[in-house]
C-alpha cells in the first residue's frame, strides 16, 4: 500500500516539470530528493538495522569532495564521477566497521567523532584546498541525438536527483523484502538473539553500513555538482557539517523510522521548514540549530514513530 | 630536527594537557557506568561553563580558579532539570524506539539546543579569559611552562582525586559503585537507585562545570568547542575502559602525550586524526580498554 502510493507519487513527480518550471520551486524539489535519498540511506542503517549513525555527513561530504576533486584535478566527466563518489564514500566507511565492536550509543559517538575528524583533516589538507573549498564548473551540455540537455537549467538536475532517489528507494525496497532485510530486522530487535540464531551479525551490519555509505556518497556527489561550490565548513549548509548528519536523522524521524516512504515525507516537511526558517529568521544565527535540536527532542518524546506511525495509530 | 629537548618538552606538555582532559573524561565515564548512557550534551555543558567563567572574569574581574566551586554547584543543580527532561522519560516510559536510541537522540538534541543557544546569545566569536599572570612562565627541565597551564593542571587533578575518595569511602559512593556493577541487585539490597542515579548525574555535570572553568583559562571559548571536548573525553573513556574512573585518569595522560608527540612528527592536517586512530587501534586490539579484563 505504502509502496504503491510512492510509485504514484513518483509518476506524478516525473511529469511535474512539464507543468511547473519556476526555478525556485524546482530547486526546493531537488533539495527534497537529495535529503530524501540521504534520509533513506540513513534509515536503512538506523531504521531497519537499529545502528544509529550521527556521522552520515562524512559519506555525503566525501562523496561531494570525490566528485569535485576528480573534476577539478583530472577533468573527469561530471556524471561518471558520481560512481567514484559512491565508491570512495564506501571506502571511508571501512574504518568505521571496527567501531561495530561498540554497540548502541558508543557506536553512535564513534561515528560522530569519525565524521568530525575527517572534516578537520579535509579542512587542514592542501590537496582538498582546505577551508577555501572547491568550485565545480557547470556540467557541459550533452547532446542526445538532436536533443540538447542544458545544465544551466534546473530541469536536468531535477530528473537526475529524482532518478537517484528512485534507484535508492527501489534498491532498499528489494533489500528489505529479502532474507537480508529480515535478518537485519532481527538484529534491530535483539542482537544477541540474532547471533544465537546463526546470523552473522557483524557481516550483516558491515554490509548495511557500506551500502548506506554508497548511496549517501552518490547523492553527495550529485549535490556538489548541483550546488557548484563545496567547503568543509561546520555551519549548516557545509557538505561535511554535522548538521547534515542531523538532517538525515530528522528527515527519517519526522516521516517514521524504519518505513520506506517515511524519509520522503520527512524530507518534504524538513526542507520546506528549513526554507521558511532561513527566509524569516535567517539573521538570527543559531536559531535554526536550536529549532532542529528541539524538534529532535520533541519527536523522540511525543511522536517517536513519526508521522506515518502516528497516522497508522500506535500499537 | 627533533631534539631530545623538544621531545621532553612535548612529553611534559602532553602530561599537562592530559591532566586537563581528566576532569571531563571522568564526568563522562561516571554516567557511562551508572546509566549505561552516553550524554552527548556533556561537551555543551563544559562549553556553557566556559562562558560562565568568561563572563564572571570579564564583568567582575574574579580570578577564574575561584569560580570552580560556584560552577560545580550551578551545574550540579542543572542535573535535576536535565534528568527530568532527558533521563526519566527514556528510562521510565516504554518508548518504541528503545532506550539506547531515545537516549542518543534526546541528548544529541539537547546538545544542539545548547550549542545553538550559545551561538544566539554570544555569537561564534572566539573569546579568551585574561588574568594578570597570563604571560608568566617558569622553567622546568629546560622547558618553559606557563603558570596558567600548571595551575589548570593542579586544579584538574583535585576533582578526580576527590571523586575517587568519595566513591571509595562514602556510603553514597559505594552505592554508586554497586549500581555500576548491577542496578537490579543493588535495588534488591535496598539501595535507592533513583536517588543515586540523580546524584551521579549531578556529579557528572558538576565535573563538566569544573572542567569548563579550567578549560576557559587555557583554551579559546566558542560555541562549537563542546563537540571537540566530548570526542576527546570519549576516546579517553574507551582507552581506559567504559565506566572505569581510574582507567579514564590513565587514558587522559596517554592521549595527552600521544597528541603532543604526534604534533611534533606529523603534518598539521593529521593532528586530530591521530586521536581517532588511537581509538580505532584500541578497539581492534583491546576492545574493553587498556585495563579491561
Amino acid at each position: 500500500m505504502e509502496s504503491k502510493l510512492l510509485v504514484i507519487v513518483l509518476i506524478c513527480l516525473f511529469f511535474l516539470p512539464l507543468f511547473v518550471n519556476q526555478p525556485y520551486f524546482l530547486h526546493i524539489l531537488i533539495l527534497i530528493f537529495v535529503f530524501a535519498t540521504l534520509g533513506s540511506a540513513w534509515n536503512l542503517l538506523a531504521g531497519y538495522g537499529g545502528q544509529i549513525s550521527l556521522g552520515h555527513n562524512v559519506f555525503f561530504g566525501v562523496g561531494a569532495y570525490t566528485s569535485a576533486l576528480l573534476i577539478y584535478y583530472f577533468k573527469f566527466n561530471h556524471w561518471y564521477t558520481l560512481l567514484f563518489s559512491g565508491i570512495f564514500a564506501t571506502l571511508i566507511g571501512v574504518p568505521l566497521l571496527v567501531c561495530f565492536r561498540l554497540r548502541g550509543p558508543y557506536f553512535a559517538m564513534a561515528t560522530l567523532a569519525f565524521a568530525e575528524i575527517i572534516r578537520l583533516s579535509i579542512m587542514n589538507s592542501e590537496f582538498t584546498r582546505g577551508a577555501a573549498g572547491v568550485s565545480i564548473p557547470i556540467p557541459p551540455p550533452i547532446y542526445v541525438g538532436n536533443f540538447l540537455i542544458d545544465f544551466t537549467s534546473k530541469i536536468p538536475f531535477y530528473y537526475i536527483s529524482l532518478l537517484i532517489f528512485f534507484l535508492t528507494t527501489f534498491f532498499i525496497y528489494l533489500l528489505i523484502n529479502s532474507k537480508f532485510g529480515l535478518e537485519l530486522l532481527a538484529i534491530r530487535e535483539n542482537e544477541d538473539t540474532a547471533q544465537a540464531c546463526g546470523i552473522n551479525v557483524f557481516r550483516l551490519k558491515s554490509l548495511t553500513l557500506l551500502i548506506s555509505a554508497f548511496f549517501t556518497g552518490i547523492i553527495g556527489g550529485f549535490y556538489a555538482n548541483y550546488i557548484g561550490y563545496i567547503d568543509p565548513s561546520i555551519e549548516i549548509g557545509g557538505v561535511l557539517s554535522p548538521y547534515l548528519g542531523l538532517d538525515a536523522i530528522l528527515v527519517s524521524l519526522i516521516g517514521g523510522l524504519g518505513t520506506l516512504t517515511g524519509p520522503f515525507l520527512g524530507s518534504i516537511i524538513k526542507v520546506s521548514g528549513s526554507e521558511i526558517l532561513r527566509v524569516t529568521f535567517g539573521f538570527m544565527k543559531g536559531l535554526d540549530i536550536v529549532v532542529f535540536g528541539g524538534m529532535l527532542v520533541f519527536i523522540v518524546l511525543f511522536v517517536p514513530r513519526g508521522i506515518l506511525g502516528y497516522l497508522k495509530g500506535e500499537e | 630536527m627533533i631534539s631530545l629537548e623538544l621531545i621532553i618538552a612535548s612529553v611534559i606538555h602532553g602530561i599537562l594537557l592530559g591532566g586537563v582532559y581528566t576532569t571531563v573524561a571522568i564526568g563522562l565515564t561516571l554516567i557511562f557506568g551508572v546509566l549505561k548512557f552516553i550524554n552527548f550534551a556533556h561537551g555543551e555543558f563544559v562549553m556553557l561553563s566556559m562562558y560562565l567563567s568568561f563572563w564572571l572574569t570579564f564583568l567582575f574581574g574574579i580570578n577564574p580558579f575561584i569560580i570552580i566551586p560556584i560552577a560545580f554547584l550551578i551545574f550540579f543543580s542543572l542535573a535535576f532539570p536535565f534528568k527530568k527532561l532527558a533521563v526519566d522519560p527514556v528510562f521510565s516510559r516504554k518508548t518504541p524506539l528503545g532506550i539506547d536510541m531515545s537516549a542518543i537522540l534526546i541528548t544529541y538534541g539537547i546538545s544542539l539546543i545548547l550549542k545553538g543557544g550559545a551561538h544566539l546569545a554570544w555569537t561564534g566569536n572566539y573569546r579568551v579569559v585574561k588574568t594578570s599572570y597570563s604571560n608568566l612562565a617558569l622553567n622546568f627541565l629546560g622547558t618553559s611552562i606557563t603558570i596558567l597551564y600548571l595551575l589548570a593542571f593542579i586544579f584538574s587533578m583535585i576533582a578526580p582525586i576527590g571523586l575517587f575518595i568519595f566513591l571509595k569511602n562514602t556510603r553514597f559512593g559505594k552505592g554508586i559503585r554497586a549500581i555500576t556493577q548491577d542496578p537490579e541487585l543493588a535495588m534488591c539490597l535496598g539501595i535507592d537507585v533513583e536517588k543515586l542515579r540523580a546524584l551521579a548525574l549531578g556529579l557528572s555535570l558538576g565535573l563538566a562545570g569544573i572542567s569548563g572553568v579550567i578549560f576557559s583559562t587555557i583554551f579559546y571559548i566558542f560555541p562549537d568547542i563542546g563537540s571537540l571536548i566530548v570526542f576527546k573525553a570519549f576516546v579517553i573513556t574507551v582507552l581506559g575502559g567504559l565506566g572505569n574512573v581510574v582507567g579514564a585518569l590513565c587514558g587522559s595522560f596517554i592521549l595527552g602525550v600521544i597528541e603532543s608527540i604526534s604534533s611534533l612528527i606529523l603534518p598539521y592536517a593529521f593532528k586530530d586524526l591521530i586521536s581517532f586512530l588511537v581509538f580505532l587501534f584500541i578497539l581492534l586490539v583491546k576492545p574493553k580498554g587498556l585495563f579491561g579484563k
